[in-house]
């Protein structure tokens, strides 16, 4: 089968790190494609879903990332019968792939991670259960609503914290943010995870900007970047940044 | 020096990693083998924090995997 890693307009075809490998090993190749090449890898069928593998699969994004140009990465685990089969699915999206390349030319993501600072502040959110609460014993409900309480108080100065740590960075990045999305949450930690789409030549300038923001003791922001622009590659009605898959036709 | 209490960064890049892999990017068609929002893989951001992320992703993952994979790796 062939493993799709990610398409890059045709001229890089020629950039490509020699040796490269991919999932098992195996040697990347180009399949030229319209004016867009796209790098994949042959893989066996029933190639087993692992965080190395996942790894694998970035790093020959990021390899693609690494030639100068702006890959657009595929999302990990689409995988073609042969190379016919490729590049007859990536050759009937050929008009939306070469606008969207021409769309992310020269950006990169980078992604801002704003979460509490220890794993005490993350356990303090946890959620309160009536079962921790022996409803033998005396008061045990007039605890379990103080707790509740208290809980939420902590809970919501948290969030107000970490929305206007948000703000604050997203007045930083402003001068540099071609495309923004802050990812939905998708567990109940006050975790916020925030890409924006900015010009590669502006990397340093805007991680001094991020840095210059002032995070306070409970909160930490981690700076991810830059690498290719998994969040703003949506074709077709699928939103950018959106979690959960969407199946192609 | 990181006190014991502190989040791994490490941890929180990995989570970030998998989560842009397994579900961003460009989606051409083909045999997608992944379903993340029907599994517990993106229960991995609060796993990450907390736990081992190594082994609990491995965990997760491969369990996942045997589940989907057998059905729908095409």
């Amino acid at each position: 089968m062939t493993h799709l890693y990610c398409l890059l307009a045709a001229h890089v075809r020629s950039s490509m790190p020699p040796g490269l490998t991919g999932l098992s090993g195996a040697p990347v190749r180009a399949l030229s494609v319209s004016d867009f090449v796209a790098w994949v890898s042959d893989v066996d069928r029933g190639l087993p879903l692992t965080v190395d593998g996942v790894r694998t699969h970035d790093g020959v994004v990021e390899a693609a990332l690494s030639t100068g140009a702006t890959p657009i990465p595929a999302r990990y685990g689409q995988r073609f019968a042969d190379d016919e089969a490729c590049v007859g699915a990536l050759r009937s999206r050929a008009d939306s792939i070469s606008s969207l390349l021409t769309s992310v030319h020269e950006l990169v993501e980078m992604t801002l991670i704003v979460t509490p600072s220890t794993s005490r502040m993350v356990r303090e959110l946890q959620p309160v259960v009536p079962e921790m609460f022996d409803p033998a014993t005396a008061g045990a409900g007039r605890r379990y609503l103080e707790t509740l309480r208290r809980r939420e108080t902590v809970s919501g100065a948290i969030q107000r914290l970490s929305d206007e740590l948000v703000e604050h960075l997203a007045a930083a990045a402003e001068p540099f943010v071609r495309r923004a999305v802050q990812h939905a949450p998708v567990t109940p930690i006050p975790l916020r995870t925030i890409s924006h789409l900015i010009p590669r030549s502006t990397v340093a300038d805007y991680r001094r900007a991020i840095d210059a923001v002032k995070t306070g003791s409970s909160r930490r922001v981690l700076v991810i970047g830059p690498r290719a622009p998994y969040s703003f590659c949506a074709l077709g009605a699928e939103p950018a940044g959106a979690h959960g898959m969407n199946l192609a036709d | 020096m990181q006190n014991d209490d502190e989040i791994d960064p490490e941890e929180l890049v990995l989570g970030d990693l998998l989560n842009h892999v397994l579900d961003k990017g460009v989606v051409i068609g083909g045999s997608v083998t992944i379903s993340v929002a029907d599994i517990d893989l993106l229960v991995l951001d609060l796993r990450l924090l907390l736990t081992s992320v190594e082994t609990a992703l491995r965990h997760g993952i491969e369990e996942s995997s045997r589940t989907l994979m057998g059905g729908s790796a095409g």
